[in-house]
């Protein structure tokens, strides 16, 4: 069989820009005047303010990691860390200006809304666009808002849980967040509350060289259950964006929370998103996480399994092509007695892309009886890729049980034959295994997701035949 | 010599588990109390390369202007009829460090045994390097036994050219600092390297492991596999390598480790490494840590044994199955009555 090398033009469904036509659009680089202007924008109070600056003071001591991809071509002072779009925050799709309405639509969001969502939101840049949620979980009390208005409608909610789960001083780029963040959402599942259908989220980022940093904080009281779910994509630009939004997670004792992301970043995004949740008594938290896009994605959802009994799951994809890095992997903390945790994690890489899977499992003293299973698997489809598989484990309980198994290669020469002597053509039959090797994550998302998650990996193995002799 | 950090060697330099370890000031005065013994008749093929300035830089980025205390270089050009031993004991000094090379011809084939017994002192630097040439064998059993010392640095490295084969098999005691490296290089195709490793901690002490398997070479296997006791107090730190370069094409590599806490203060730390820049090549890993089954003790006990000893009945089981790959009787007996011994005072 003659050897083939995967190669994609690059197609991106996603890939189409608009004028960049924006309200106003803050000036490049990182101030203090700036950090102060977009909270002056926003009518922020002065505890918020307080974080921002004090934020502020934290990303200039911390420094970049040591670790990971190189993040020497971010230059903050190219970046405007603040675009407010030609809109103010609507709950009609027909009221948003055209070009911000045919954008959503293009991405499928107001179909899905009417079809089968409890509640949307929607974010063009720096701000919430649109914002709405079925009048039946109204009714039951549930909060789902864009995170300003939960400020000036919540005020002590939000206080309570506001940068208490990922602090301000965790990193540089969650510093950076702190400093500048706009947008995102607010959620509140009051106790024994459980949703039918799951409450989405998309991000689009349309201008060039700028920042999202939305927040998304979002409660899950006691004996409640929610889905939520995030997307995000941005057209391709020759000059770096940036991504660094913050997600805060809360689920209370009994609860339970699945939070599930397709992320379609373009191709010169710097993705650096940090995402926690700490988990109450005997309380699950789900992660879904397919990463397809960014140019370099550092990425590493934790959970906090602070109660007793609490358990937690991770599913997660990355898929790296030409030029790009995808840094991913997942981070637990068991606490709590009996508490569990189960890690799944696919990589593929083709074309030069790079794939890292980063984790820790970290098993503290007091988390009698844990138990931790982990298996991540990595694909390359040819010799051009990087696999590597980095699983940090510290295990300080002797009751504890822990196993972790990895596996790297490529596709069998042997199974796609199989599939060929079927009637499949040769790059059918890689795409299916591709598919297969993926179905542990795509099974994880509603059904709408997963065919969207199958879309996107077909995207990047539509191939140019090459014979090699 | 002052020594901070000992970088994790990887293909792009995570620093993701960097080793700290107290400054140990290191004096080589050159007559330290050591004993040195080869028990073979292979003096005509040890050369004395002394004065050699110690250099550690790839493995602990410092440089030393200390010198060795003893820097040998042995020669095999001939299949020996029975093993090398090599005996180094090394009695309550301020510090020692030595080096020993060995060069295997080829088509040559040896067995050597090695015991480091580091015996109460403040700390030791121990270099062991190998150079196997084409189609060369070599079958080594290692002991390092650094009870109630300070510090130990062992550096352990065996390159193999084309055809080649290591199958080493290592018993550490943990010293209150250990830190061990052990890099394998395959460079040549089909060359294939067992490394089989068994660690025992106890009291406060500290044990880092770094084990890397570097494959160039096409067809090469690399395996790593290690089991190890954790009692009282002990801390480890392990990471495990296997790191396929472009061009290893139908190379196989896997790596296990397996650790038992028999203590509820004992901490394992556990970073089992694949990098992979070949698509051809395949890699596994895996990792558990667990005491021993609930369900196995209870049933031994219902024999009438304590839960302590049934503990022992098993670890000991596990650990004589991992002696059975050794090629000396008597090394093996004498490793397996140190460890029964050890495990005999540990309060399980």
């Amino acid at each position: 069989m003659s050897k083939k090398i995967l190669n994609l033009p690059n197609q991106n469904f996603y890939d189409f820009k608009n004028a960049d036509n924006y309200d106003y659009k803050m000036r490049k680089g990182l101030t203090k005047d700036i950090v102060v202007e977009i909270s002056k924008r926003k009518n922020e109070p002065d505890w918020l303010l307080n974080i921002r600056l004090k934020a502020l003071e934290t990303y200039f001591k911390l420094d970049l990691p040591t670790w990971g991809p190189s993040l020497q071509e971010l230059d903050i002072d190219n970046i405007s860390t603040y675009v407010k779009p030609k809109s103010g925050l609507e709950n009609k799709w027909e009221d948003l200006p055209e070009d911000i309405k045919e954008t959503f639509e293009k991405l499928g969001i107001p179909k899905a809304e009417r079809e089968y969502l409890a509640g949307v939101g929607a974010q063009y840049d720096s701000e919430v666009v649109y914002h709405s949620i079925k009048n039946q979980m109204s009714k039951l009390g549930v909060i789902y808002t864009d995170f300003d208005s939960a400020v000036r409608e919540y005020p002590e909610l939000v206080k309570e849980y506001f940068s208490q789960c990922v602090p301000i001083y965790e990193h540089k780029f969650i510093a950076l967040h702190y400093a500048v963040f706009s947008g995102g959402s607010f959620v509140y599942v009051p106790k024994g509350v459980k949703l039918e259908m799951p409450l989405q989220s998309y991000y689009r980022l349309n201008s060039p060289e700028s920042g999202q940093f939305e927040h998304t904080l979002i409660i899950v009281d006691e004996g409640a259950s929610l889905e939520f779910i995030e997307g995000c994509s941005a057209p391709k630009y020759s000059k770096i964006n940036l991504h660094a939004g913050c997600v805060e997670l809360f689920v209370k004792d009994n609860a339970s929370l699945k939070y599930s992301t397709i992320e379609n970043w373009s191709k010169n995004m710097l993705n650096l998103n940090t995402k926690k949740a700490i988990i109450g008594a005997n309380s699950k938290m789900d992660w879904v996480s397919g990463s397809f896009g960014s140019k370099i994605s550092m990425l590493y959802p934790m959970s906090i399994l602070a109660g007793d009994n609490a358990s937690t799951e991770y599913t997660g994809i990355s898929f790296a092509s030409t030029g790009q890095n995808l840094d991913t992997g997942f981070k637990v903390l068991h606490i709590g007695k009996n508490t569990s945790s189960n890690i799944i994690s696919k990589s593929i890489s083709k074309n030069g892309g790079i794939t890292t899977y980063r984790s820790i499992v970290n098993i503290m003293p007091s988390a009698e009886n844990a138990t931790c299973s982990a298996n991540c698997d990595g694909l390359m489809l040819d010799n051009l890729s990087q696999n590597d598989t980095i699983p940090v484990n510290n295990i300080q309980n002797s009751s504890a049980s822990f196993s972790h198994e990895a596996k790297v290669g490529k596709i069998s020469e042997e199974a796609i034959y199989y599939l060929m002597t079927r009637g499949l053509s040769e790059s059918d039959a890689i795409a299916m295994i591709v598919r297969g090797f993926a179905s542990p994550v795509s099974k994880q998302f509603p059904m709408e997701y997963a065919v969207e998650m199958n879309r996107l990996i077909n995207l990047e193995l539509e191939e140019v035949k090459h014979n090699e002799n | 010599m002052k020594i901070k950090q000992t970088p994790v060697l990887t293909s792009q330099n995570y620093g993701i588990n960097y080793v700290e370890i107290d400054d140990v000031l290191m004096n080589c005065f050159g007559n330290a109390n050591y004993t040195l013994k080869f028990n073979n008749d292979i003096n005509s093929q040890i050369t004395d390369t002394g004065n050699e300035e110690i250099i550690l830089k790839n493995i602990f980025d410092t440089k030393s202007h200390q010198k060795y205390d003893f820097s040998k270089k042995i020669i095999i050009n001939q299949n020996l009829k029975s093993p090398i031993f090599v005996d180094l004991k090394n009695f309550k000094n301020l510090a020692l460090a030595g080096k020993i090379e060995f060069a295997i011809h080829t088509e040559k084939s040896v067995q050597i045994v090695i015991k480091l017994e580091n015996i109460e002192t403040l700390s030791q630097i121990f270099t062991l390097s190998f150079n196997l040439e084409k189609s060369s064998t070599i079958s080594a059993i290692i002991l390092c036994d650094s009870t109630n010392s300070n510090a130990e640095l062992i550096n352990f490295q065996f390159d193999l050219k084309e055809n080649a084969k290591a199958d080493v098999n290592m018993v550490s005691f943990s010293s209150k600092n250990s830190v061990q490296n052990v890099n394998f290089n395959l460079l040549g195709d089909n060359s294939k390297a067992t490394f089989n490793n068994l660690y025992l901690g106890f009291n406060n002490d500290n044990l880092n492991m770094n084990y890397v398997m570097n494959v160039s070479g096409k067809s090469c296997h690399a395996q790593i596999k290690s089991i190890g006791v954790l009692c009282g107090n002990c801390q480890k730190n392990y990471v495990g390598t296997i790191n396929f370069e472009k061009g290893s094409t139908k190379s196989v590599g896997d790596e296990s480790e397996n650790c038992i806490l028999l203590s509820s203060k004992a901490r394992s730390k556990s970073t089992p490494i694949l990098l992979s820049k070949e698509d051809d090549a395949t890699g596994t890993h895996s990792a558990s840590v667990q005491n021993i089954d609930v369900k196995k003790l209870f049933y031994v006990a219902t024999r009438g044994l304590s839960k302590t000893d049934a503990t022992k009945i098993f670890v000991s089981a596990k650990i004589k199955s991992f002696l059975n790959n050794f090629f000396e009787e008597n090394i093996k007996n004498e490793i397996d009555k140190k460890i029964e011994m050890r495990l005999e005072n540990e309060n399980i």
